[in-house]
């Protein structure tokens, strides 16, 4: 068979291109993590698995865990489902539906840094638009900041503000490819519209579903800009991910060893999951059993 | 498989038109191209040299006069200086690339003593001995490391506690010369309505960051506990030191309960908005709040007043601090850089000083008696509250001037982890958030400073 070089030239290229903008940094990260640095323009001194030890002997390392999968789960399990009961009713015909479908992807087009900004502005326990909502009710407003579970919960519903949209797209997306006559045949069968749901929209989405969790997984157990701008991983470290822990470490506490170890660990664990999730619900075995 | 004759490289039988001449034509081109390029910037270095400065001050007016001086130094001497600003917040990582990069700015202002110390000890800065000690300064104001003054500072950033004058007159409340005056205060001016604190007493913020670094241990400086010893062994949980830093924590639990709502997400900007707004009858910040005022809430601009952190016996009194500053990165323009910051110093200080007229409480001495800088109309009306400022940090004040990112020994990097790690305000969120005993919080704190180093 005659190769087309072009299309070698291409391919290689962008490996190359991935290889210097991806592989680059995650090798220099690696290497990172077996020496012991201040800042990047101090000399490193090699310290073998030391940073490795220290971070998994290290309390936070493994609060900051718990903290990522509990936020993750808790946001992906909000944004996937209220993503698809938004898309289901914007994949009805209605009056206005293209306008209410163009606004309904609006929050997904803030930047992060403005969504937690009025975020921030809407809950203030003192000038907020909240408290003002609870004042006019005759109820004090919470100190949502003070508390774990509310300060974790709020990362929770900015996070399930911004992205439930792209998953609204993409499942409204995936209820274009269902075929409508499945439906027309269900009715005239008398199944009930749960039935319908059941049967065959949510195995018409299995492989959209299994592409939008996959995604918004990796994008949340990475997740540094709404923690960070909302709540710095206080208090006392109880909304601290493995993302803001490795930052903290090697630009806060001139730890770039220790930061670079936990990035490292963070890698190779969400690599490990991502592999165990597509065992379980492998893509294209889900595109065809659709 | 693709064939290639002497001529031509064809792909699937298709020539691409490209012979081995044009290839070797191209290949020349590219070179010389390349060649040219690389030596543009070395021909334009010969036509005139060019300054970067790293601006952190990003204020417009501050900016303005950095902008106006650069031209001016530009018209004089042919150097042409490029300011590039940026918040505070991203001056580390902007610096830390362009050593890395192999291009350093020439200039830059600094906030933070461990950036400094790092590029001192990389050795990346200019030591500026020659220039400061030209100058009297202010307490601390020309500090060395390794022998030599790598830091020309311009503002001290004194944390001082703001009090409304007004509300003092009101109540028939004088300036606290303790904790448990201060206490009395703050509580007297707390105004509540159905469980939500309308007014808070005071503020003084809890989150892990470093506007609760720098301003909420006034109290804590002034009862002098000892972090470490002389050989850098943490002694906080000594006893003496346990039972200072203690007593304090206690102070902090009274304190917190007159304060408004949602301290852990009070920030700098909230510190000086919460008491414009008239939302707590103190605060704690730096010249900027005057400013704020003039700019936001005229009316109060004239009923507030400021006085230093007391300690718990009326003996001592305390104010934390930040200096701001300008540095020079060794380049090879070394010279040139040193000679435009003599020539700014010279020239634009006193515009410089004047663009944040209250913020940038001069560290030079001189400055509170000269003409031009006393001119502002402003400093002049707000005479009384400069002249107290300068008397914190004037060299024979009895006022103690410390800060957590100096609370060892010597200078050194060591105190500025513990600043960096938020150990200080997580002892306060121990306290008030988890109901921790004071004992314990210290005990905390003292074990979290060991494992840092």
């Amino acid at each position: 068979m005659r190769q087309d070089w072009r299309i070698i030239c291409l391919f290689v290229g962008g490996v190359l291109i991935v290889g210097a903008i991806v592989g680059g940094p995650l090798l220099y990260s690696i290497k990172l993590s077996f020496y012991a640095a201040e800042s990047f323009i101090a000399p490193p001194r090699w310290v073998g698995l030391g940073n490795y030890l220290t971070v998994l002997e290290d309390r936070n390392f493994w609060d900051a865990l718990l903290n990522g999968i509990t936020i993750s789960i808790s946001a992906i399990v909000l944004q996937v489902t209220l993503g698809v009961g938004i898309a289901l009713v914007l994949n009805r015909q209605f009056v206005g539906q293209a306008v209410v479908r163009a606004l309904s992807i609006v929050p997904y087009f803030l930047p992060t840094v403005v969504a937690c900004l009025i975020a921030q502005w809407m809950l203030d326990p003192n000038y907020g638009l909240i408290k003002s909502i609870l004042a006019s009710f005759g109820s004090s407003m919470f100190d949502w900041g003070a508390n774990s579970a509310t300060a974790k919960g709020t990362i929770v519903l900015v996070s399930v503000w911004i992205w439930t949209p792209f998953v609204v797209t993409c499942v409204l997306a995936g209820l274009q490819t269902i075929p409508v006559q499945l439906y027309e045949a269900a009715r005239v069968d008398g199944a009930s519209a749960w039935k319908q749901f059941w049967h065959i929209t949510l195995p018409g989405l299995r492989s959209v579903l299994i592409v939008v969790i996959l995604l918004r997984g990796i994008w949340m157990f990475n997740k540094f800009d709404v923690i960070w701008l909302l709540t710095k991983g206080g208090p006392l470290n109880q909304t601290e991910t493995l993302p803001t822990l490795a930052y903290r470490r090697a630009f806060l506490e001139f730890d770039l060893g220790g930061g670079a170890a936990v990035a490292t660990i963070s890698f190779a664990l969400l690599a490990t999951i991502i592999l165990i999730y597509l065992r379980f619900f492998p893509i294209d075995e889900a595109k065809q059993g659709r | 498989m693709t064939r290639r004759n002497s001529n031509q490289w064809k792909s699937k039988d298709k020539s691409f038109g490209f012979s081995r001449r044009d290839f070797l034509k191209t290949s020349a081109g590219a070179v010389v191209g390349a060649t040219s390029s690389l030596a543009a910037p070395y021909v334009n270095a010969q036509a005139g040299v060019t300054l970067r400065f790293l601006n952190a001050e990003t204020a417009a007016d501050s900016q303005a006069v950095l902008r106006n001086a650069c031209n001016a130094y530009e018209s004089k001497f042919g150097v042409k200086i490029i300011v590039d600003s940026t918040p505070i917040s991203g001056a580390y990582a902007k610096t830390m690339a362009a050593i890395n990069a192999g291009n350093p700015y020439d200039l830059a202002t600094q906030g933070y003593i461990a950036h400094i110390l790092q590029y001192a000890r990389g050795g990346h800065l200019l030591p500026m001995t020659d220039l400061v000690k030209q100058h009297s300064w202010g307490q601390m104001g020309a500090w060395k490391y390794q022998g030599e003054n790598w830091f020309y500072p311009y503002d001290y950033n004194l944390v001082t506690c703001y009090y409304r004058k007004d509300l003092y007159a009101e109540k028939g409340l004088k300036i606290p010369n303790t904790w448990a005056e201060y206490l009395d205060n703050c509580r007297a001016l707390t105004v509540s309505k159905d469980g939500n604190i309308e007014r808070g007493g005071c503020v003084m913020p809890l989150a892990s960051d470093s506007a609760t670094n720098w301003a909420s241990f006034g109290n804590l400086f002034a009862e002098a506990p000892q972090f470490y010893d002389d050989k850098w062994n943490v002694v906080l949980d000594a006893p003496e030191n346990a039972d200072r830093t203690g007593r304090f924590l206690d102070l902090y639990g009274e304190l917190y309960k007159t304060m408004p709502p949602g301290l852990n997400t009070v920030g700098y900007a909230e510190l000086m908005s919460l008491f414009v707004t008239g939302k707590v009858a103190h605060t704690l910040y730096s010249g900027r709040v005057v400013e704020a005022l003039e700019a936001r809430n005229p009316d109060l601009a004239d009923k507030y007043g400021i006085f230093a952190a007391p300690d718990s016996g009326g003996k001592q009194k305390a104010l934390p601090f930040a200096f701001d500053g300008f540095v020079a990165f060794k380049t090879k323009q070394s010279e040139e850089t040193l000679k435009f910051l003599k020539w700014f110093i010279d020239e634009h200080y006193i515009d410089w000083l004047h663009s944040a007229w209250m913020n940038f409480q001069p560290v030079r001495l001189d400055i509170y008696e000269d003409p031009r800088w006393k001119k502002h109309p402003m400093i002049q009306k707000h005479w009384a509250t400069m002249m107290q400022m300068k008397s914190f940090i004037d060299p024979d004040s009895k006022v103690r001037l410390s800060s957590v990112d100096l609370i060892g020994p010597s200078i050194d990097l060591r105190p500025c982890k513990v600043f960096d790690s938020n150990v200080m305000p997580e002892m306060l969120q121990n306290k008030v958030l988890k109901n921790m005993s004071s004992a314990d919080c210290v005990k905390a704190a003292a074990n979290r400073i060991r494992k840092l180093g």
